[in-house]
């Protein structure tokens, strides 16, 4: 007969909905605290902003483009670990994506072209945390930080001044080399004994 | 970057024409005075025979050398102290919630707020202890798959997701204590025929959370909301565009309302199914500011 979500309303014997159906869930009430006289400026529903494409990499992919597959993840935890789909797989063709620019697409070629499956798509994976919403979250995080550092410029193995300290250091080392190699070579002379005066 | 010692070290190397013993001092604390084996470091450490035929009371607190009561005892106050004056937000999980919209408890085609989440007889709020609301936390995301317009008073992150990823709608809200005796237990309030209050703006450290677009505060710019919206989602990787609800976006509530319909100052006979409203400018007044 009735719902009871409205037991707040038991209040006569005839019970009823109709109290609920009256009230109206836009009232025109507004305080000078309202959205509209706080944020002037701001329409009322906004809609999302549109997606900027750039040569870099902003970080935004479409959820559409990637392949979600949830399965059981490994590891002890007896009926819950058998049983709840917590292993997110994410995977996208790279060659055909769309959301890669050319420039961008190329670098992740080259830098992870090898850990790709055989027909061309990337796989990442995550099993991380008890929970699907978490571990999607991380693999997300996964291919977004693998396409940045396709990216990154390579890092030099040392600075400019390390550089430079290590040529000073190489030309030091070759002075004190032939700084001994003379002193030893004299040494040898004066044992010789030749050309002396008697 | 260098410590402020060192920085001063070298900043005054620069200054000075030249070192000499005059300007060069140990750091402090690097060398101690040598103790000598008389007067306090002595073996009757101070109290020998010279001194016993003198007044010598020793430093002030002290107890003939056992630890004095100042040094024993911690200033330590009670484990709960402030207890009483702390806010509470007793969590409401996502699991909860969806239990109680399966079981019909809850009406998804409504807006769910403090009046509803109370009004289902399974959640509770106690003003007497300092409780201001609903935190809904993020135990059971995964199952979460209802589209609510969910009005609560505290959300995490991941709660915040869980809600927008079926398409549903979250504001957090804040409801001050009187607001909060109101909404917790609506049909008390209603028969005790009080007009009804006002919603006060949140206090201090509270207002901060309140604008927050990240947090869905209902104080919040609506565009700054939509972009954290895209945010979230995609960290968590869902869309959101494909399924807004017309219907549930168009549920509002004024930051000074505590029930959905009904305004500030009215009071609402239930039994007579009547609701009175105030004439008088100045009463009509103080509920619109």
């Amino acid at each position: 007969m009735l719902i009871r979500g409205i037991r707040c309303l038991q209040l006569t014997e005839q019970c009823s909905r109709n109290y609920l159906t009256l009230t109206r869930f836009s009232s025109a009430y507004k305080s000078p605290l309202s959205l509209d006289k706080l944020y002037p400026a701001s329409p009322g529903n906004a809609k999302p902003g549109t997606k900027d494409v750039s040569s870099e990499f902003s970080g935004q992919i479409p959820m559409n483009e990637l392949t979600k597959t949830y399965s059981c993840s490994s590891g002890p935890g007896g009926q819950n670990v058998n049983k709840v789909a917590t292993k997110v797989d994410l995977r996208f063709h790279v060659e055909s994506a769309s959301w890669l620019s050319p420039g961008v697409k190329a670098k992740v070629l080259e830098k992870y072209g090898s850990e790709l499956t055989k027909d061309g798509w990337m796989v990442v994976k995550s099993d991380r945390t008890r929970s699907q919403t978490l571990n999607q979250a991380d693999a997300l995080e996964k291919l977004r930080t693998a396409i940045r550092s396709a990216l990154a410029a390579p890092k030099p193995k040392f600075t400019a001044e390390e550089e430079e300290r290590i040529r000073k250091g190489k030309l030091k080392a070759a002075r004190e080399r032939l700084h001994y190699k003379r002193i030893r070579s004299d040494v040898k002379a004066q044992r010789s004994g030749r050309d002396q005066m008697l | 970057r260098m410590s402020g010692v060192r920085e001063k070290a070298l900043q005054y190397l620069r200054e000075v024409p030249r070192l000499t013993h005059g300007n060069i001092r140990n750091l402090p604390g690097t060398r101690t005075p040598k103790k000598r084996g008389y007067g306090q470091n002595g073996k009757e450490r101070g109290w020998g025979a010279s001194a016993r035929q003198k007044l010598h009371f020793g430093p002030l607190g002290y107890e003939s050398g056992s630890t004095p009561i100042q040094r024993k005892t911690a200033f330590e106050r009670s484990y709960n102290y402030g207890i009483h004056s702390v806010r509470q937000f007793p969590p409401l999980s996502l699991y909860q919630l969806q239990l109680a919209i399966d079981t019909n408890r809850l009406d998804v085609t409504k807006p769910i707020d403090m009046a509803a989440l109370c009004g289902t007889g399974v959640f509770f709020l106690d003003p007497s202890k300092n409780q201001f609301g609903f935190n809904l936390s993020s135990d059971g995301m995964d199952l979460f798959k209802a589209k609510v317009h969910l009005e609560v008073q505290w959300a995490d992150e991941q709660a915040i997701a869980a809600v927008e990823r079926n398409g549903g709608k979250i504001t957090t809200s804040y409801y001050d204590i009187h607001s909060v005796i109101a909404a917790s237990d609506a049909f008390k309030f209603l028969k005790s025929g009080q007009p009804i209050p006002r919603r006060l703006t949140p206090p201090g450290n509270l207002l901060e959370y309140y604008i927050n677009p990240a947090n869905r505060g209902y104080l919040a710019d609506p565009v700054m909301v939509e972009k954290e919206k895209e945010v979230l989602a995609q960290k968590y990787g869902y869309s959101i565009s494909d399924k807004l609800d017309d219907r549930l976006l168009s549920f509002k509530k004024d930051p000074r309302q505590i029930f959905y319909g009904l305004e500030p100052g009215w009071i609402v006979s239930v039994q007579d199914k009547t609701i009175y409203k105030p004439k008088e400018a100045d009463v009509k007044q103080i509920y619109t500011t």
